[in-house]
């Protein structure tokens, strides 16, 4: 960087050391360097410009202007106070030497709020160096200087403000809108006399700060300083200048002990709408104020301030460490370090309240400004309070013993969060889990100056065990980078001649950047799967036969298959040797992950296809994977007991495999058929899917005996007597399967026929991407006669028979592309059962039971239709939906697509349907068709006010796809050169448009919007070149928060219920090694941050393994997600223990105390109903004897409280007429 | 009273009581942890004598394996004063060094070497961290080697005096003192000297004559550790040219090398090594996540982190990156941290200036 700004410097300055050339934009120039924080090449610059002997008239003027903004820029950025105090004197003196020589210039009145503001500033500090206890002597020269400089900077604030209005008068009182630039001027101008009154304003209040509380003087001061705030509200009072002198009228009513007025004022402010930058600094400062109050000795609401201090840590976690943040957490501080002191606290509360100011106060000690001194005093408070030295230790053993006390309260903690989580108090859990990140980052600290003081004499083991317990530390705070390098560094640095240690070091990496990758934003983790594989591996190599290494090779296995690297995942469970406790678990999922690498080879493109051979070697694998993995682990599980879940999914992807190898049933010496995987004991699956009768099924995903599992498996008994042509067996499996997925929800079972017409396609697919023709045939033939036999039967029909046959046909008709004929046959056929069910409720009124099924059969048959195709009737179909429901989402799809695929159909004339399919109906018709363009621009507008709805931002990405796609076809269709380029042209724009105002688009969506803006080039005869993967600015949304505390109480109990296998699973693998090295109690800790704290999960995927679905939403299916295979867990061999500071390390051939963590264990978890949500109690724990009644607050106050302030908020927002918090206004700087 | 009150209030009388408790041998401890006690009898610029009562046993130990001696009769402020020097407390260090040589009695003016030794190296550790420090520590070590020519301590003095000339942009100082280390007996010292002259030229953007030397020092057969070390020390040179000569790939392949030959005695090669790693990453964009794991190395591994200035570095480093990879909290703590631990280091001062 060094040698181009240098270089662009010089450059210049020889340049111009000549002559000045007229037209250098000097201004422009020096605000570039500004700009890039090259200060002092700026002030050089000026310098030399000043230099000259030519320099124009206009630029001479503002020289000194231009130097006094870089020194005063510069000033804020420096560290060094006196470095920065000398900066700021120079600023003010060429600030003054500017105004001196040009009263009258337009830049006067903002140089002489730069001047007072630096006064302003300069006294600020004067005031808070006198209010330190080292000052205390001085403090009255402290306070008179300070008042000596306030009163300067009122001066200077007064002409500003006669300036500024000045300028605000010259501006006409009427300006025309189109004058869009002076109207901004205006703007401008207004705002910086809005400024310059609230910089008076704060001279006021900032001199009632020189004198003691409690001074009449001081009151005095204060009540003119509110009334002058008061003033510049009522004025603006629509402005967000008036919002910011509101809420330093309230600071001044609350030093005058107003408090109550304080109060109502800062609930004015925090529950006005608007989340901008300056709305939330606004509403910080407020809420600052507001935490003041509460703890102010009138209130002492300690409770509140810290839960509300928490609650906007949770939201504001970003702006944690501006002023603002650091003053709310001071607040904070106060209160902890308030009850943790009251004795009507209870003991354990006290000590963790303690704690947790201690963490927050040496932080904030860290950061320079008015809290250091204060923040750094609190810290010797606290430790003097907590029974420790208020100083660090001065050598290794003092530190590290310090440390090993709180390891063990560290323990303590996570034994008592494992207890709350046993009891499913999660949200006392999580109160407890500050604590432990207090405690274990006060632990962390004091390893860290321990192994800062090691000499040859210290003992080693000693110091590998604080190493080990420093990273632990680290992790517990949930900073998995800084705890993976410890961890990894002990591993290679040390495990040589530790290798216990080195192991479970390994271990603790590992864990590590699993954490890491598990939080990571999904398209953004690559690095953190790459590490997790990295350490695996060298774990796996260094140490192989250890059980860590088996489940170091698990968990690369997972990461190659999350990353659908499938071959190399299967590769590595195969390495997991036979006789260990996971080698049936490693079996498994090598078959899952044959599978779904079969399944996706199979769902390619012809082109893009794996030859027939490596399909069937890779069903092969996965047969011969999966029924290893489950005889192995079928010999452990007695008879009498089910299945565990993830066995479950397995054993029904082999049955997936065997309907699909039509071996329905076991022949002679052949293997178990699909009917008796399902059936036949030992473990049927049928048998695990029940439920007993009347007991609701459980909602977790991956649970057996969730709808969506059984659902699943009557479905494949379904096919399986299908295949055999038993129409009795048939009918009752279809029959169960209506039982198990309409029982609770009868528009789910619509949905479970179209997912088994799906299957069906898939599997015809399947059967075709293998070039198994002949059983392509057979299954086809044999579900026509099945489906033929079933639609002739007159009697017994109903809307949900009619819609399986309607619906089994459809998918039929889809999956024989390859035979044209047969497609169009059975789509007809389908249509055929569409109008039936139509006519039959027409006939019969009682035929369906919702209206709503009318309108979803007469979409399927003009979907049906459409395909056939014989586009007229659809259309017919189509538009009579949208005459009744204009704005069915799904209709306008569908009838979009009709005219595109007519469109593109090369029937005489049809490409004239490609302009209703891209901009829909003329204004006026009597039916509304929406068009691609209009649909797209509907979903984007949706989206503002439904960001997280999955569903429609599936549909954006559809609609915006289909309208390049559309325009493209369109465009292909002119003979004239030019008609074709414009049309291809707005299919190029609409790909690279959407592209520009779309986050980072996963990497699906990339795909195939990148294939398609390849086939648009090459349509316009242009180069093929790739769309950026990443825009400017465009990168992957940050992660503020990865670490976890931003999930809302609700939040933790939903993510708690959706925690799958997979999470859990993969969790507990790797916290086996706090077990063994830590003792039981730690589990309880990482096991609640990897899933109380976890946001985001392991990409889920399906029980036998199929893609992810690629078709439109109405063709949405279900899916099972049941996690990622996960290894069993055993830990038997040497175990490295840390029992604390009384008996620090000790080897052991012995087995751990805590349970090892095998696969049943592992397995548990999953198999319980979550709870639900709506199941926690709401009460809060009882008050402890002789606490005070006032500074209880239950949840239901707290809520009352905040429903008052935002009902009083909204009520002062209606009066204050259209106040909308967001206007663009500039808002003062240092207010 | 609880033990830990005890632990001080046991420490405090043992200062209290003076020699009560002062050491009643002299221990030699060498860097590879092995230990010599008895009596030391003689002291050179290249050994130490150490002579045991029992059995007479007379050791000599080369200077350059030499960690430091504990010395019979020392005052027992030292041994807190090492330990603040080792931990980082540099002005507590400095002011236990001068309240030891208050307290020294003048019976044994090798102790008082040793301690006008220490205060040197503990002012040019400050120097490293605060370069307006650094002209008098310049001073205080030319002074020294000038006056202990003779002293087991001359070329340790000569080593520190070279990297804080070099580090100041003193280039005649460091060369000639770099020039005085290749006098040393021992090879690895050679090496040094050898290795600070290349670090001169580099410091002259002379890059080619550096890394010739580089060349030469990495492909040096080490046979013993503190050899090893010096070759380790001349591939991060070479990775360092490769770097300026803006060859990344070929640099990061040095310092994997660097990073999997240190031993975990090799502190500052690691750090150094970590830090080099970074600004690669750093400097091929799109590797901040790459970046800041080698940077928080340094940070979070404490024997790296007590180099102050590569410290500080990778600080300043993380600070940046912590923002490019969204989690401005923790570009905070680190600006926070590098304010407050380094409050006069050039990283600190650095740290608004290119944002």
């Amino acid at each position: 960087m060094r040698f181009p700004r240098l270089f662009c410097f010089f450059a210049i300055v020889i340049g111009s050391n000549v002559t000045v050339v007229a037209d250098e934009p000097v201004l422009e120039f020096i605000q570039g360097l500004r700009q890039l924080g090259y200060y002092d090449t700026a002030l050089q610059y000026l310098e030399s410009v000043e230099a000259r002997p030519n320099i124009p008239a206009e630029v001479k003027q503002v020289i000194s202007y231009e130097r006094a903004q870089i020194l005063l820029e510069n000033a804020k950025k420096l560290k060094n106070l006196n470095d920065q105090r000398k900066q700021l004197d120079a600023s003010q003196a060429s600030f003054e030497q500017f105004v001196k020589a040009n009263p009258n210039h337009r830049l006067a009145g903002q140089a002489n709020t730069a001047r007072g503001r630096i006064l302003l500033e300069q006294a600020r500090v004067e005031i808070w160096d006198g209010d330190k206890p080292s000052n205390e002597g001085n403090r009255d020269l402290f306070r008179k200087n300070a008042r000596d400089m306030i009163q300067r900077g009122r001066g200077i604030f007064k002409q500003a403000v006669d300036q500024h209005q000045k300028a605000v008068a010259a501006f006409p009182s009427f300006i025309p809108a189109e004058e869009k630039v002076t109207i901004a001027a205006r703007a401008q101008a207004e705002a910086l006399y809005i400024e310059a009154e609230l910089d008076l304003a704060q001279c006021t209040y900032w001199e009632a700060q020189t004198y003691d509380k409690g001074n009449s003087k001081r009151k005095e001061v204060l009540s003119a300083g509110a009334e002058e705030f008061e003033a510049i509200h009522t004025k603006y009072r629509s402005m967000i200048g008036g919002l910011y002198a509101r809420v330093w009228q309230g600071k001044c009513f609350e030093e005058q002990d107003e408090i109550r007025i304080a109060l109502g004022i800062y609930e004015e402010i925090l529950g006005h709408p608007g989340k901008s930058g300056t709305m939330n600094n606004l509403k910080d400062r407020a809420l600052r104020f507001r935490l003041i109050c509460l703890n102010h000795e009138k209130r002492n609401d300690f409770k509140l301030t810290v839960l509300e201090g928490e609650d906007w840590l949770r939201d504001a976690k970003a702006r944690s460490r501006t002023d603002i943040g650091l003053g709310i957490q001071w607040e904070m501080c106060l209160a902890q370090e308030n009850l943790g002191l009251d004795r009507t606290t209870p003991m354990p509360e006290q000590a963790n309240y303690l704690n947790q100011a201690l963490n927050r106060a040496r932080t904030i000690s860290r950061y320079p400004g008015e809290l250091k001194t204060p923040a750094t005093s609190m810290v010797q408070r606290l430790m003097v309070a907590l029974n420790r030295e208020p100083g660090d230790p001065k050598d290794f053993e003092t530190a590290n013993g310090n440390a090993d006390v709180l390891f063990k309260q560290v323990n303590e903690i996570n034994v008592e969060i494992n207890k709350l989580l046993k009891a499913n108090k999660k949200k006392e859990a999580k109160t407890k889990q500050e604590t432990l990140i207090a405690t274990s980052a006060e632990m962390a600290r004091l390893y860290d100056i321990a192994l800062k003081m090691v000499t040859p004499e210290t003992n080693p083991i000693l110091v590998n065990i604080a190493r080990l317990r420093l990273a632990y530390g680290l992790f517990l705070q949930q900073k998995y980078f800084d705890a993976a390098v410890v961890a990894e560094h002990q591993m290679t640095k040390f495990g040589e001649k530790y290798p216990e240690v080195g192991l479970e070091a390994g271990f603790i990496a590992m864990t590590a950047f699993d954490h890491a990758y598990t939080h990571a934003d999904a398209n953004d983790r690559q690095f953190e799967g790459d590490m997790v594989a990295n350490i695996a591996e060298k774990i796996a190599e260094r140490w192989p036969e250890s059980d860590r290494a088996n489940d170091a090779r698990n968990a690369v296995a997972r990461i190659h298959f999350n990353a659908d690297d499938l071959l190399t995942a299967a590769e590595w469970y195969q390495k997991i040797p036979v006789g260990t406790s996971n080698y049936a678990q490693a079996q498994v999922s090598a078959g899952k992950a044959y599978w779904r690498q079969y399944v996706i080879a199979t769902s390619k493109p012809e082109a893009e296809r794996p030859s027939a051979e490596d399909l069937i070697k890779w069903k092969n694998a996965a047969i011969l994977h999966l029924e290893t993995g489950l005889a192995e682990a079928e010999k452990e599980i007695p008879k009498d007991k089910n299945l565990p879940d993830d066995l479950v999914g397995a054993k029904l992807t082999l049955v997936n495999i065997r309907n699909l190898d039509g071996i329905y049933t076991q022949q002679k010496d052949g293997p178990p058929g699909a009917i008796e995987l399902l059936t036949a004991e030992p473990h049927p699956i049928l048998k695990s899917v029940e439920v007993p009768k009347g007991q609701p099924r459980p909602t977790t995903p991956g649970s057996a005996q969730s709808r969506e599992i059984a659902s699943f498996a009557y479905q494949q008994l379904l096919r399986a007597h299908i295949g055999l042509k038993n129409l009795e067996e048939a009918r009752k499996a279809r029959q169960s399967l209506e039982d198990v997925a309409g029982e609770e929800d009868a528009a789910a079972l619509t949905q479970v026929y179209i997912e088994f017409g799906r299957e069906l396609e898939q599997e015809l697919d399947r059967l075709r991407a293998a070039n198994e023709t002949e059983r392509l045939e057979q299954v086809r033939a044999g579900f026509e006669a099945f489906l033929n036999d079933l639609y002739n039967r007159e009697d017994g029909q109903t809307f949900y028979s009619l819609l399986w046959i309607a619906e089994t046909f459809t998918s039929l008709a889809d999956g024989s592309r390859d035979n044209p004929t047969k497609s169009e046959e059975y789509f007809g056929k389908a249509s055929d059962a569409y109008r039936k069910i139509l006519s039959s409720a027409a006939a019969d009124s009682t035929f369906v039971n919702d209206p709503g099924q009318i309108v979803g059969t007469k979409l399927r048959l003009a979907s049906s239709l459409r395909k056939k195709p014989d586009y007229s009737a659809a259309e017919e179909v189509i538009l009579d939906i949208l005459k009744t429901n204009p704005s069915a989402l799904d209709a306008q799809f569908e009838v979009a697509s009709l005219y595109q695929e007519w469109g593109s159909s090369g029937l005489l004339g049809a490409e004239d349907k490609f302009f209703t399919a891209v901009v829909g109906s003329p204004e006026n018709a009597p039916i509304t068709i929406w068009g691609w363009a209009k649909m797209a621009q509907f979903l984007q507008r949706e989206l503002f006010t439904k960001r997280d709805d999955e569903r429609l931002q599936k549909l954006h990405f559809d609609a915006r796809y289909r309208l390049a796609e559309t325009q493209l076809e369109w465009g292909k269709t002119f003979s004239d050169e030019k008609e074709a380029t414009e049309k291809l042209r707005r299919a190029q724009a609409a790909v690279s448009g959407f592209q520009r105002i779309s986050p980072r688009w996963p990497d699906e969506e990339y795909a195939r919007f990148n294939q398609l803006y390849r086939d648009i080039l090459s349509a316009m005869g242009s180069p093929q070149v790739d769309l950026p993967r990443d825009l400017d600015g465009k990168a992957p949304p940050p992660v503020i928060d990865p670490n976890g505390g931003g999930t809302t109480n609700g939040n933790v109990a939903s993510t708690d219920e959706t925690s799958t296998n997979s999470e859990e699973s993969g969790s507990n693998v790797f916290l086996m090694i706090v077990m063994l090295v830590f003792g039981g109690g730690a589990v309880a800790g990482l096991y609640f941050l990897a899933v109380g704290g976890n946001k985001k999960k392991y990409a889920k995927y399906e029980t036998d393994g199929k893609p992810a679905p690629k078709a439109p939403p109405t063709d949405d299916k279900l899916t099972f997600p049941t996690g990622p295979p996960a290894g069993a867990k055993k830990a038997t061999k040497k175990k490295v223990t840390t029992a604390g500071g009384d008996a620090p390390f000790i080897l052991t051939d012995e087995k751990p105390q805590a349970k090892p963590a095998t696969k049943k264990s592992s397995a548990k978890p999953s198999a319980k109903p979550a709870p639900k949500a709506g199941q926690k109690p709401k009460q809060k724990a009882a008050p402890a004897a002789g606490e005070k009644p006032k500074r209880q607050y239950t949840p239901e106050e707290i809520k009352k409280i905040k429903a008052a302030r935002a009902a009083k908020a909204k009520a002062a927002q209606q009066k204050a007429d259209g106040v909308t918090g967001d206007q663009p206004r500039k808002k003062p700087k240092d207010k | 009273m609880r033990p830990n009150h005890i632990l001080i209030a046991f420490g405090l009388a043992a200062i209290l009581t003076g020699s009560v408790f002062a050491q009643q041998i002299d221990t030699v401890y060498l860097k590879n942890s092995e230990k010599f006690g008895g009596e030391i009898t003689e002291v050179t610029k290249t050994d130490v004598t150490v002579t045991q009562k029992v059995g007479n046993k007379v050791e000599k130990i080369p200077a350059n394996t030499i960690y430091y001696i504990e010395w019979k009769g020392e005052p027992p402020q030292l041994s807190l004063a090492r330990s603040n020097e080792r931990s980082g407390n540099f002005a507590d260090a400095v002011t236990g060094y001068q309240e030891a040589l208050a307290a020294l009695e003048g019976s044994n003016p090798r102790i008082k070497d040793d301690i006008d030794f220490m205060l040197a190296r503990t002012g040019a550790k400050i120097a490293i961290a605060d370069p307006s420090q650094a002209a008098s520590a310049i001073k205080n070590l030319s002074d020294y080697v000038a006056s202990h020519r003779d002293y087991y301590r001359f070329f340790d003095a000569q080593l520190m005096l070279a990297e804080t000339a070099l580090k100041a942009s003193d280039t005649r100082t460091a060369d000639s003192a770099f020039s005085a280390l290749q006098q040393a007996p021992w090879s690895d010292y050679q090496l040094a000297g050898k290795i600070g002259s290349a670090n001169t030229l580099l410091a002259r953007d002379d890059i080619n004559a550096a890394k010739s030397i580089f060349d030469s020092v990495a492909g040096t057969s080490p046979k013993t550790p503190a050899e090893k070390s010096r070759q380790l020390e001349g591939k991060l040179g070479q990775a360092e040219c490769l770097q300026r000569q803006n060859n990344q790939d070929e640099a990061a392949k040095i310092l994997d090398a660097v990073v999997d030959e240190s031993t975990s005695d090799d502190t500052r090669i690691l750090a150094q090594a970590y830090v080099k790693m970074g600004d690669g990453f750093a400097a091929q964009g799109q590797k901040n996540k790459e970046a800041i794991l080698a940077y928080l190395h340094v940070d979070v591994i404490p024997s790296l982190a007590a180099h102050s200035d590569l410290h500080a570095e990778a600080l300043f480093r993380l600070t940046k990156l912590w923002s490019a990879v969204g989690q401005p909290t923790r570009s905070a703590d680190a600006a926070a941290k590098l304010e407050s631990d380094y409050p006069n280091s050039p990283w600190t001062k650095q740290l608004g200036a290119a944002s």
